[in-house]
């Protein structure tokens, strides 16, 4: 439901990335979304598009990589994938796992086109 | 020609910057913040209502309200004898910067202790740090037991749970036990409250815990 409000901060970074460097245009974004980010990404790109539609990043691609929650357990150090149940409980130990990965939402980098 | 430029900025870093600042301010006040979440009507009023006159003995209380319309809650609030401030948004979620303007209305009041209740939804207040100390995800029997599983993120980085309307669960045809293993499956170090706002059963604790809540 909050994707409008992420796709837009997504094109203001990259926007500000582009004008700091002098670049013509953005042909590609590539952003993280965690499992554990709260973000859906059809939403997202959905919204995406809708924004960047009849404005200079109408041609831009965003390049969304999902990323899995990992988690690792603090005694026995072996590190599991909570999957689709999402137990955060190391199975062995019996003991509350960490989580290492999946809470990301970020822009990784861009592809912009340089000006001639 | 074109340039691949590695950036890797979070993207909601603006809110993050500006809830460090709320965080900042409300620790030069000594006043400590609680941010609470859950569904729509999973009882966040009534749980303030019920909690916040059994707290005014040993803190100064004040209050948040967040809805898209109505200062109904933020009424509901007033009529303990709490201050309270209501932020009516066209949004799914509350802000770090609706909260800085917020908390300079309730600034008169000096609380020691700032209840902020969150627009409800399971999903998108998740993503918005607001510059709190305490998190806690309201969520209630009625609902059903998949919730937690399916919301993960709230129910994970919430401090505390609240597991509210313990009374309501034989007419949905749920266990508090099924309730209490999906809400522990995904928050493993969160503090659990199984109690029922309307007959006040199961309080306690929750109040001690409340009450017990510092600047960190």
């Amino acid at each position: 439901m909050h994707e409008t409000g992420i796709a837009a901060e997504i094109l203001d970074i990259a926007e500000r990335e582009a004008a700091r460097r002098g670049a013509a245009s953005i042909a590609a974004i590539s952003i993280q979304v965690g499992d554990l980010s709260g973000v859906v990404a059809e939403a997202l790109e959905f919204a995406f598009e809708a924004l960047a539609a009849g404005t200079p990043a109408a041609g831009t691609r965003l390049n969304i990589q999902k990323i899995p929650v990992r988690a690792r357990c603090p005694h026995c150090r072996s590190e599991v994938l909570p999957g689709h149940d999402l137990v955060l409980w190391c199975p062995d130990c019996g003991l509350p796992l960490d989580v290492i990965a999946g809470r990301e939402l970020q822009v990784q980098s861009l592809e912009l086109v340089e000006a001639q | 020609m074109s340039e691949k430029v590695v950036l890797e900025t979070p993207v909601l870093r603006k809110n993050d910057e500006l809830a460090a600042q709320n965080r900042a301010w409300f620790a030069a006040r000594r006043c400590t913040v609680l941010n609470l979440m859950s569904a729509p009507g999973a009882g966040k009023t009534t749980l303030l209502e019920k909690t916040l006159p059994r707290l005014a003995a040993r803190r100064r209380c004040a209050v948040i309200e967040g809805d898209l319309q109505t200062d109904l809650d933020a009424a509901r609030i007033r009529a303990t004898g709490i201050a309270a401030h209501q932020i009516n948004v066209n949004s799914c979620h509350l802000d770090a910067r609706m909260i800085a303007e917020a908390a300079l209305r309730l600034e008169s009041e000096s609380p020691d202790l700032l209840f902020i209740e969150n627009i409800g939804n399971l999903v998108c207040p998740a993503a918005y740090d607001l510059g709190e100390h305490w998190r806690v995800t309201v969520f209630s029997a009625a609902e059903g037991a998949d919730k937690p599983r399916k919301y993960p993120r709230m129910f994970h980085q919430s401090d505390a749970i609240v597991l509210n309307k313990i009374d309501l669960a034989p007419y949905c045809d749920v266990s508090l036990d099924e309730l209490l293993e999906s809400v522990r499956a995904v928050s493993p170090h969160a503090a659990v409250f199984p109690l029922s706002s309307r007959s006040g059963e199961g309080l306690e604790p929750w109040i001690e815990w409340v009450a017990a809540r510092e600047v960190r």
